[in-house]
């Protein structure tokens, strides 16, 4: 029983020996153990027949057998080891020659070359490029900024009281006070504190007044952001004194094109609304204060301007010491942590709070570090970048699907040069080495590739992108991780499987045995394939209709309507300097030429009741105050009663059809009282800030004011926007005489682009201390969401065009798969009086059955895309023939195009070799 | 250098002992190392083995045995070594003298 066991523990063990050594390892043990036997047998027989005990020094027992049988795994497990050490080494070795076989047998497939690259380079330039901007926008050099980790922004909270809303939590910018009382007590964490204060303003330089957003900053602004300046100097503490000369800093964008870059720029004077300020340096290019511009941004939209801090005291306008208006900044002392500046910041929070216990109860400093831009959470930031990344990296592993879709289809041709290494003695790891290689020459072909296109996009980008774009280490880290995802996704599967073809079937096979689930599992990637790019292009295509149904819904009066924003409130204007303004600018418009009417509006929200409707109802009105040829300049249409005339005051109103509808659902609406709760535009109520909003489940009021208005006219519906077609209902209210703040000037005119000009003069005569005075058509205006829209459209487009190059890409691998597997067919279809375009036929046939198929799937994609985006975009219909069609016909064409070369490879074969393969 | 394993093995072998269970039984070592330490020493060639004769298993009535045996470069690492032990036994009695 005991040498059984020992014989059974050898037999298991023999299963761990490499197969190549296990007949002779269990030989070997066996014989030990059989011997072992005989021998005791031999000697037991031999001490009987002496009958007397011999010398024998060893006497064996079985359990002896037993026991030695237990190093028969150990001595299997060495072996097995030994193996792998071996196959390692043969691996690792003669990759050299390799490398020249690869090279040469790639130099013989170009096009197969070409195509891969295409594939995996499309992908590995779009994500090289995106990840790179991600990097600059989380760690790359900002412009005019030194050492961005080291930068914190800061905001305060504290608990605010707004009266009918109770209390809450809020977290605001800085008051002046706060500034100076927390730059007083902020210790040694942070090294400095720095507080901006945007403001508009027009700056002249001997010429005409330019509209330009600029910035108060405290003195040490500059110090902490570690600014260097283009030219001259930057402000500095001394600059922010009261009684210190005026000083400004502006823009390089705002010099290099507002003022032609004039040389003797610095010591010149320039006029900022009516004050005189010496410009003693200008910033350096791309430096737009602590934001930087967003992508696509002009610098110019941002502040181009910086005056120093006390100036503001006494600017027309500007909030007042105790309101919060300003954002600070912050640089970290060397080896200081956020939690440290935190900590150093909540004595002088608790030393705020104690000095204003009414206005900043409980308060305390957030700190965020400026390196991780203007979110809060690192978390939303990973969200954002994973979204972001998502998409390229998804178009790189389709190309990674197609190209070992390619490789595989290449395997199988060169299954019988694998099946003859094979028999010459090549080792299945050696074959995978040799295709392994093969991988890695062509991920290294399409990286150098992806990164070039991925220079050209950054290059191509840059004007458009606030910060420098740059292939740092940071992205060459990621373009190697990246190849390295490549090479086995498209590289190593590949040669795996086709290696376990060429194992099993040798040379016994010819090319033509074909795994039919290989080939149904690839057919339905390209259909899945061919079905994205056409459900993407499709959605391009509706998304296109929708802005061209925009520009239809555009209503004919916004196309020769002017609109001008005339904000008073930063002159300080009283009431009746606001009307005077008002009515000599419309008088002045009122007499041009070219202008048919002009009016003034200003435009509120409102909520109104019929005279049964419960205080509780909330029902919302768009509309606002406006003069009386408002209704001629804004192309109302009156529908009943009639429009407002100068005389008419206090309690009268003009509703839109829906409001009428809405308040008399039968009959005429005129005469009809209603009430409305209407938004003070009185002096009392300017400068009113509110700062919390309600929380959910508390009633924001208690007791509404309502106002009993009667309907005097009735007017059709005008619509605002372009992606919204129901129009907003609208009640129009007499402007009051005394309206104080900000308003906006209508003009109608016959030459829209000439007069744009012509307004923004009128009003500079009037006042020409007013900042930001933008005049745009009302047409734009109503478009206002369609350059989103287009840009949404343009990218999933582009998406859609790069999605089918790679499908086309994957139908071409299939087909010339196909192809080689029906080598022999074709030959005999040819033997037996096909045509050549008879062959042609049948492998267009095949590729236009697959693209059928793909724009069905397609379609059925992309009808629930439409129907979702139906209800969030107008004129989108879910069968759209102009957004359908035009994408299955680039589909098919390129289904032909990819068909084209496996097609006239198959037209060219020659039955007689096929046949002599078989 | 040879391990002491290796160098037990190899004069086990040049003692005469020709085949894995008789060294076992010489060197007092178990089976799991034996084996192990001869393959080791057969693969850098100071060993060579080769298999018994059919006839003489035959007779025997049990599977052919795997007989080994020194090579010439087997012989001369194992005499260096025993001179090496040699001299590091001399340097231990000479401590436990003084």
């Amino acid at each position: 029983v005991k040498t059984a066991l020992a014989r059974a523990i050898v037999h298991v063990s023999a299963c761990l020996v490499p197969a190549s050594l296990r007949a002779r390892w269990r030989e070997e043990w066996l014989g030990e153990i059989e011997g072992q036997r005989a021998e005791g047998r031999g000697q037991r027989a031999g001490q009987r027949a002496a009958g007397k005990r011999t010398a024998w020094k060893r006497p064996r027992s079985n359990w002896r057998t037993l026991r030695a049988a237990f190093g028969a795994p150990r001595d299997a497990i060495s072996l097995r080891i030994e193996s792998a050490r071996q196959t390692l080494r043969t691996a690792v070795a003669g990759w050299r020659t390799d490398v020249r076989q690869v090279v040469r047998a790639l130099s013989d497939a170009p096009s197969h070359v070409a195509t891969v690259v295409i594939c995996l380079g499309t992908g590995t330039s779009i994500s090289v490029a995106v990840f790179s901007a991600l990097n600059a926008m989380l760690f790359g050099e900002v412009p005019g900024m030194a050492d961005r980790g080291s930068l914190v922004r800061l905001s305060l909270g504290y608990e605010i009281a707004t009266e009918g809303m109770g209390r809450g939590r809020s977290f605001v910018p800085w008051s002046a006070s706060d500034f100076e009382m927390l730059d007083a007590s902020r210790g040694p964490a942070l090294s400095g504190l720095a507080v901006e204060g945007f403001w508009p303003f027009a700056v002249s330089l001997d010429r005409e007044a330019v509209d330009t957003r600029g910035a108060f900053v405290s003195g040490h602004y500059f110090d902490v952001l570690g600014t260097q300046p283009a030219l001259g100097r930057l402000l500095r503490t001394e600059d922010d004194r009261p009684g210190a000369p005026a000083a400004a800093v502006i823009g390089f964008h705002l010099w290099r094109d507002r003022f032609d870059g004039v040389l003797n720029i610095v010591g010149r004077s320039i006029l900022v609304g009516d004050r005189a300020f010496t410009v003693v340096g200008v910033a350096p290019a791309g430096f737009t204060g602590i934001q930087f511009a967003d992508i696509g941004e002009n610098p110019l939209e941002r502040t181009q301007l910086w005056l120093p801090l006390h100036q503001a005291a006494n600017w027309p306008g500007v909030p007042h010491r105790e309101l919060p208006w300003l954002n600070a900044v912050g640089r970290l002392a060397p080896g200081a942590t956020l939690d440290t500046a935190r900590s150093a910041l909540t004595a002088g929070a608790g030393r705020l709070a104690a000095a204003n216990p009414a206005a900043r109860r409980g308060a305390y400093v957030t700190v965020r570090s400026h390196a991780l831009g203007f979110n809060d959470s690192p978390f939303e930031i990973l969200q954002g970048v994973t979204l972001l990344l998502s998409l390229p990296l998804t178009v790189l592993a389709i190309g990674c699907a197609n190209v070992a879709n390619l490789q595989l289809a290449r395997a199988t041709e060169r299954a019988r040069e694998l099946s003859v290494r094979f028999a010459l003695g090549a080792s299945r790891a050696q074959i995978v080495r040799l295709l392994t290689v093969e991988a890695c020459v062509l991920a290294l072909l399409s990286a150098a590739a992806g990164w070039i296109g991925a220079a050209l996009l950054l290059r191509t980008a840059q004007p458009a992108f606030p910060l420098p774009l740059a292939l740092d280490g940071h992205v060459l880290a990621f373009s190697v991780g990246l190849t390295a995802g490549v090479i086995g996704l498209s590289g190593l599967a590949p040669a795996w499987l086709g290696t376990r073809r060429a194992a099993l079937e040798g040379l016994k096979s010819s090319t033509r045995a074909g795994g039919s689930a290989h080939s149904r599992l690839r057919h339905a990637l390209v259909i899945v394939q061919m079905a994205l790019s056409l459900a993407l292009l499709v959605t391009s295509g509706l998304l296109l209709t929708s802005l061209r149904a925009m520009h239809d819904n555009v209503p004919p009066a916004a196309r020769t309507t002017l609109v001008a924003r005339l904000d008073v409130d930063t002159l300080g204007y009283s009431s009746a300097d606001t009307r005077r303004l008002r009515d000599d600018v419309l008088a002045r418009l009122e007499s041009h030429p070219r202008v048919q009417s002009a009016a003034a509006e200003r435009m509120l929200e409102f909520r109104y009741w019929s005279a049964t409707d419960d205080i509780s109802l909330t029902r919302f009105a768009g509309g606002g105050y406006v003069t009386a040829s408002w209704f001629q300049t804004a192309g109302a249409r009156l529908v009943a009663g009639r429009t407002f005339q100068p005389s008419d005051g206090g309690a009268t109103a003009v509703v839109s059809e829906s409001v009428a509808r809405q308040l008399v659902p039968a009959g005429s609406a005129v005469g009809t009282l209603f009430y409305l709760n209407s938004p003070a535009i009185t002096p009392q109520s300017r400068h009113t800030i509110v700062l919390t909003r309600p929380t959910p489940g508390q009633s924001p009021e208690t007791s509404v004011a309502r106002h009993p208005v009667e309907i005097i006219g009735v007017v059709a519906d005008i619509p605002q926007r372009a992606d919204d077609p129901p129009p907003d209902p609208a009640v129009y209210l007499p402007l009051p005489s005394d309206a104080a703040g900000m308003f906006t000037l209508r003009v109608r005119t016959n030459d829209p682009d000439a007069m744009a000009r012509q307004v923004r003069d009128v009003v500079r005569q009037a006042e020409p201390r007013l900042p930001g005075v933008a005049v745009q058509t009302a047409e734009a205006l109503f478009l206002r969401d369609s350059g989103e829209v287009r840009a949404v459209a343009l990218s999933i487009g582009g998406l859609g065009v790069v999605a089918l190059l790679l499908a086309s890409a994957g139908l071409y691998a299939v087909m010339a798969y196909l192809v080689s597997l029906r080598r022999q067919e074709i030959g005999i279809r040819m033997a037996i009086g096909a045509r050549p375009g008879d062959v042609i036929g049948l492998v267009f046939r095949q590729g236009v059955r697959l693209a059928v198929f793909g724009s069905l799937a397609g379609f059925a994609i992309a009808t629930p895309i439409a129907l979702g985006l139906r209800s969030a975009f107008v004129g989108i219909s879910p069968f759209d023939p102009a957004a359908m069609l035009p994408p299955a016909g680039v589909l098919m064409a390129v289904t032909l195009m990819a068909s084209a070369i496996p097609a006239r490879r198959a037209a060219k074969i020659d039955p007689i070799r096929a046949l002599r393969d078989e | 250098m040879l391990s002491y394993t290796a160098l037990f093995v190899l004069q086990a072998l040049s003692q005469g002992h020709k085949f894995g269970f008789d060294i076992m039984d010489a060197t007092q070592l178990p089976s799991g190392t034996v084996y192990p330490a001869l393959r080791r020493l057969e693969a850098s060639g100071l060993v060579e083995s080769a298999w018994e004769e059919n006839a003489s298993s035959r007779k025997a009535g049990r599977p052919r045995r795997r007989y080994y045996q020194l090579t010439r470069s087997g012989r001369e690492q194992l005499s260096e070594a025993e001179t090496r032990y040699r001299a590091v036994s001399k340097l231990f009695e000479k401590r436990s003298r003084a």
